[in-house]
């Protein structure tokens, strides 16, 4: 089995990422809080990554805070802009008073958001983050937050449009560089449809140590990341070559740390 | 505030005031533009190494959280 830095992102509708792969935690990358972020460039809609947007999606990744809590108003990953407190573009953001300790799930309105304040123990190690939306309907969405496996929060948008797409994905942030997280990130996945309960808990159990090939078979057909991702500043690839990823402001030995899940 | 070397710092300046040929370019390992919380265009550098003088009307930090909070703040 291929181990590699766990960081392969797959995209797209078929997301593939499996390739023989799977479960990698050979390593893990650390983004600074500053300026690091890995991001698709260009700033048209033709970039970004659509699954956000008007579609069921997944998004998981193993997270761990550089620090007690994630910095205010951060993001693992996102796809848009700030824009007054009227409209965020990102998905998922960790904010609170305290320290970046509640995720909190928007829509393209700043009012509509759902959130989960995350355990301090919890922030403490590795955890295993899963946020989906399902399209019920043409009008009704239902988002749901997953730690550890288990679902912490459901709540039902409507007109749901999480993405402002006038600018490009990115991993560990978004387009506000004060959004760029400090974390450690292992395994982030993203499929334009629907993971169930059950193959958010296999994901998660995945990086315990579970049996991946066992896994696999029961999972839809490879979303997983796996091996990729260069150790200098170009550009990352995942190993489909389905999307490559261009890092920003990573130093030497640009993010690649051993601490994994 | 007094600055250890060899370390990692983040310095940034007004993009309006960058001038690059005041700085050793070589001496940086990321020269990028970030956007502060307020959407303010700053020029950010990140280094691992000794501090050099000059950086004088920089904003320079040598921890994340601290120059995190210098873009959460402007």
């Amino acid at each position: 089995m291929a181990i590699g830095n766990g960081i392969g992102v797959p995209f797209g509708k078929n997301a593939v990422g499996g390739g023989g792969g799977g479960f990698a935690f050979g390593n893990s990358y650390h983004f600074d809080g500053v300026n690091d972020n890995m991001n698709e460039g260009g700033t048209d809609s033709s970039t970004c990554f659509n699954p956000f947007n008007q579609t069921d999606w997944t998004a998981a990744m193993w997270l761990k805070p550089d620090g007690s809590a994630f910095n205010h108003n951060t993001a693992p990953f996102g796809c848009g802009r700030y824009v007054n407190d009227a409209g965020f573009g990102s998905v998922v953001f960790f904010n609170g008073t305290a320290g970046g300790n509640i995720v909190r799930v928007y829509s393209n309105l700043y009012n509509a958001t759902f959130t989960y304040e995350i355990p301090a123990a919890t922030l403490a190690d590795w955890f295993h983050l899963a946020v989906t939306v399902e399209m019920v309907d043409a009008s009704n969405q239902e988002a749901k937050i997953y730690i550890n496996g288990d679902l912490k929060e459901t709540k039902t948008f409507t007109n749901y449009n999480l993405v402002d797409t006038s600018t490009s994905f990115r991993l560990g942030g978004w387009n506000n560089s004060s959004s760029f997280i400090n974390a450690y990130m292992n395994q982030p996945v993203f499929q334009e449809s629907l993971l169930s309960a059950t193959d958010i808990s296999d994901l998660y159990n995945g990086g315990s140590g579970a049996n991946a090939s066992d896994i696999m078979t029961t999972m839809k057909s490879g979303y997983l990341g796996t091996e990729a991702v260069g150790t200098t500043t170009g550009t990352i690839t995942d190993v489909t070559g389905n999307q490559d990823l261009t890092m920003s402001g990573f130093v030497a030995p640009y993010g690649v740390v051993s601490d994994t899940p | 505030m007094s600055f250890k070397s060899n370390e990692h710092s983040w310095a940034f300046i007004l993009e309006s005031e960058y001038k690059p040929n005041d700085i050793t370019l070589s001496h940086y390992e990321v020269n990028v533009v970030v956007l502060s919380a307020e959407a303010v265009p700053y020029r950010n550098l990140e280094w691992t190494g000794s501090l050099l003088p000059e950086l004088d009307t920089w904003d320079v930090f040598q921890s994340a959280k601290e120059a995190a909070d210098f873009l959460e703040s402007n």
